[in-house]
């Protein structure tokens, strides 16, 4: 950033300050109004603040442009700042159409080799059919590849689906060697390394493992199946909201240990943060922080912990500062 | 809201409604983004100076002018002159970037381009924004709509302004995709401005 690039910055930090407290009635407008007058590129800037916070409130005039955001929000949610999604279609499948940017799995013979897959920091949400939908969390990929609709699998990453209401038979996920049938409800489905997780949040599941055994899934439990074992637990309603905070773009850490904390926050990174001082992986932390804010989260660190940071290269390092209590 | 003057609601209406050209015009001048915005910010600055800006006639056309000329001060103030850029100043005549007719029914399109832009903002400042500038709640009731202190919420607006600008600033430098293009990998090194509840 050269000089006139981070006195823009400032300037602009500062009118965005003045412009939060005026309009909650809290400014000084006197020193508001010598500040504004003290510099012309004061005034002007302060001005394209304004402006832009005005358009926000023109919004409420135009209830038509409301609507027709709330249906693209499908596809702005998942993450239009974000980078770059693919869409890709190997076969010439019945009944998939992309339309306005979501897919739509319709009713169809066949549809081999559709896929949807997103970037890192990218989300991304799918309708599916009789108002159903799946949600791919990060740096995650599903493909359409059964003889019949109603089916995905997940290949990578992570997904949530709400079947909305079951339609003839179950729709069917799979993923990690796991074979699951869903009915109504909320579904949460996480590959991790060589295992599997997947989350009833609501409904129920029949879960078909690999061994040729079948499980129950009730809502509220989470099946984890890893190098052939199956485990099967009641979730508190922290750990459920903990897992399934992604979809608001939040990651929760309730006493998490910093080292894995960090490999949850990097899943969303394209810039990771890394340690090299080994006392740092056992700070306990908790917080809640938003996927595509690591400033906040490493300001928080700093706040908190008095573990600082540094780019270097293409990584951020975080190390203990002089007052971090390890 | 007595600190929203007539100037800048001449300004917002006016004259930020054609940001895009201005930008685009300090481009061709400049060569370069940086300097671009330079020269854009400092002909908006000139507008703030003029006391009877009140008659400028065509307040678009007359900011052209200025991008125009402040370019040709700097480059005369410059130790050495660009060649090739002195040369398109010359062939490029603000005139000939006039407001053209869809130009000024675009205000619609661009309240659309708010919209989805506000739309890519992060969950809590685009909550918290929506409750205070579409629902119109003040902003005790917008905190505690949240459940997050008064100054917590005041963090998400001001961070949700912030992305907002630039956003849209994003999407006019790049054209109208830009906000698909829109990235945030640079981000780390940026300071914080949002809460961490």
């Amino acid at each position: 950033m050269d000089e006139r690039q981070a006195f823009r910055e400032k300037l602009k930090a500062e009118a965005i300050d003045w412009l939060i407290q005026l309009d909650s009635e809290s400014a000084d407008l006197v020193a508001f109004e010598a500040w504004r007058q003290a510099d012309a590129r004061h005034a002007a800037m302060f001005a394209q603040i304004a402006a832009v916070w005005k358009s926000t409130g023109d919004i409420r005039l135009a209830p038509d442009l409301r609507e027709a955001a709330a249906r693209a929000e499908g596809v702005q949610r998942a993450g239009l700042n974000r980078r770059r999604f693919l869409i890709g279609t190997v076969a010439a499948g019945a009944g998939i159409a992309v339309a306005g940017g979501v897919l739509m799995l319709g009713s169809s013979q066949q549809s081999a080799g559709t896929f949807v897959e997103t970037g890192i920091g990218e989300r991304r949400t799918l309708a599916l059919a009789s108002g159903s939908s799946a949600e791919l969390n990060t740096d995650s990929r599903i493909e359409v590849s059964g003889a019949k609709d109603g089916q995905l699998s997940l290949v990578r990453g992570e997904v949530a689906i709400i079947i909305a209401q079951q339609v003839g038979s179950p729709f069917i996920l799979t993923g990690g060697g796991v074979t699951a049938r869903l009915g109504e409800g909320r579904y949460n489905m996480r590959l991790r390394g060589a295992g599997v997780e997947l989350i009833a949040a609501a409904g129920e599941a029949l879960v078909d493992l690999a061994s040729g055994a079948s499980r129950v899934l009730g809502p509220g439990h989470r099946l984890i199946r890893v190098a052939g074992e199956t485990d099967i637990q009641r979730l508190s309603d922290s750990d459920l909201t903990q897992a399934l905070a992604w979809r608001k773009g939040e990651i929760i850490f309730n006493g998490m240990q910093l080292g894995e904390a960090l490999e949850e926050f990097n899943r969303y990174q394209r810039i990771r943060i890394v340690y090299e001082d080994p006392r740092l992986a056992t700070v306990r932390l908790g917080g809640r922080f938003e996927t595509d804010d690591p400033e906040s989260f490493l300001l928080a660190l700093e706040d908190s912990f008095d573990i600082r940071h540094r780019t270097v290269l293409d990584r951020v390092l975080i190390y203990p500062g002089p007052n971090a209590a390890l | 809201m007595s600190w929203y003057r007539d100037i800048d609601r001449w300004f917002a209406d006016q004259v930020f409604i054609h940001r895009a050209q201005h930008f685009r015009y300090a481009l061709k001048l400049s060569g370069n983004p940086s300097d671009a915005e330079d020269l854009v910010q400092e002909a908006y600055a000139k507008l703030f100076a003029i006391e009877d800006w009140a008659r400028i006639s065509n307040p678009h056309a007359f900011t052209m002018r200025i991008i125009h000329n402040v370019c040709i001060e700097r480059m005369r103030s410059a130790d050495f002159v660009r060649m090739d850029r002195s040369a398109s100043i010359l062939a490029l005549d603000p005139a000939s970037e006039m407001p053209s007719p869809e130009d000024i029914v675009q205000s619609r399109a661009e309240l659309f381009r708010v919209v989805a832009a506000m739309e890519t903002l992060p969950p809590r400042s685009r909550e918290a924004l929506r409750l205070r500038r579409i629902d119109g709640l003040p902003p005790g009731k917008v905190a505690e709509k949240m459940g997050i202190a008064v100054s917590t919420a005041e963090k998400h607006l001001a961070k949700g302004i912030r992305l907002l600008f630039e956003r849209l600033k994003a999407q006019e430098e790049n054209g109208a995709d830009g906000i698909r293009q829109y990235g945030r990998a640079a981000g780390v090194s940026r300071k914080a401005e949002g809460g961490s509840d």
